[in-house]
């Protein structure tokens, strides 16, 4: 089976990113695909490379990064609401005149039609709320 | 095919519990993840009213086990590992998150 | 492939900030997909749909506009309204409003929910 994986909360303020994460290496574990990890809402704050989180801490972020890496997942991130945001691709950065973009490999910058297109291609759709 | 219904708070906080279960159907699998594994405490559970709807009830362990109330889970209550969350999900159309 | 039927459920009263307006563009892209979008606000949700001129420009302004975008399956809990003394005459739209067995039947149609 296709999952899609929608994640609304960040992971200072919510376990969304974390649960979702399990979900996501259970579902590969068992053989499954995952079509696409959206994150969107304050969700897109993982995808911020400049965040430094202190040693000793969980860090879902860079747990995100290390497994769609070793999975070849795709770890989409809505552009409008990371923009709110200040999560800006190098693109972004200049075309809105920001000193910086800061937007952590592998995450990419999408539009919202790319969570629509999930829901319509894979067999379920799975949201982990804030 | 019966719907998978998601909880990640505990009753009290918010409506997501109130809300889905004004929602469900004969056959339907309600699973409480994170802290909505606090739903699933003997007596918190046995407060809850779902009327004549006949439901399955889940849990994830590991939240329940982090959680420290593994002692303290009403019977009702079916706990499964992250791999069976995959098969609810597989087993179930469509997937309701509540919050 | 077929259009898929998605359900948005809006459960949260108007909230201040992005999120509001997050949840509306989500519907309207799927419309414009052209997929089988519907809404559903239930619980608190109800508040969302209130006739309310001086609401601040975000989106639960927005759910008013929703028949301009073809969105045209808007329903509403009928429990939800009458626990809050809400008739369908305090409502900048007209949505259908459905009974709790009909808001089951709904649910359990649909190929993908959304959450607010």
């Amino acid at each position: 089976m296709n999952f899609a994986i929608a994640i609304h909360g960040d992971a200072a303020t919510s376990e969304s990113p974390r649960l979702a994460l399990r979900f996501a290496r259970a579902a590969l574990a068992k053989g499954h695909r995952i079509h696409r990890v959206f994150f969107y809402h304050a969700a897109v704050n993982l995808a911020n490379a400049l965040v430094v989180q202190p040693q000793g801490e969980a860090d879902p972020a860079a747990d995100w990064v290390h497994f769609a890496t070793e999975n070849d997942v795709e770890l989409a991130v809505c552009v409008a609401a990371a923009l709110r945001r200040g999560i800006l691709s190098v693109d972004d950065a200049d075309r809105y005149e920001r000193a910086c973009s800061n937007v952590r490999a592998p995450f990419q910058i999408v539009g919202l039609g790319q969570m629509i297109e999930a829901a319509i291609e894979a067999d379920r759709f799975v949201t982990f709320c804030a | 095919m019966a719907t998978l219904h998601l909880i990640n708070r505990p009753a009290d906080a918010g409506a997501a519990l109130s809300n889905c279960l004004r929602a469900v159907l004969d056959g339907d699998t309600v699973l409480l993840i994170g802290n909505g594994v606090f739903c699933a405490v003997a007596d918190t559970f046995a407060r809850i009213r779902v009327g004549k709807t006949e439901l399955s009830w889940c849990a994830l362990s590991e939240d329940v086990v982090s959680r420290g109330i593994g002692e303290r889970i009403a019977p009702a209550i079916r706990l499964v590992d992250d791999e069976t969350f995959v098969d609810l999900v597989a087993q179930h159309k469509p997937v309701v998150s509540w919050s | 492939m077929n259009a898929r039927r998605i359900l948005f459920v809006i459960a949260h009263p108007p909230r201040r900030g992005a999120l509001a307006q997050e949840t509306l563009d989500e519907l309207l892209v799927g419309a414009a997909f052209e997929q089988k979008v519907s809404v559903l606000f239930v619980g608190d949700g109800v508040f969302q749909l209130l006739d309310n001129p001086a609401a601040p420009d975000d989106g639960s302004r927005g759910y008013r506009a929703l028949p301009t975008y073809e969105v045209d399956d808007v329903y509403v809990e009928k429990r939800a309204m009458a626990q809050r003394g809400l008739s369908t005459d305090a409502l900048a739209l007209r949505p259908r409003v459905l009974s709790g067995r009909a808001i089951r039947s709904l649910i359990a149609a649909q190929d993908v929910v959304v959450p607010d």
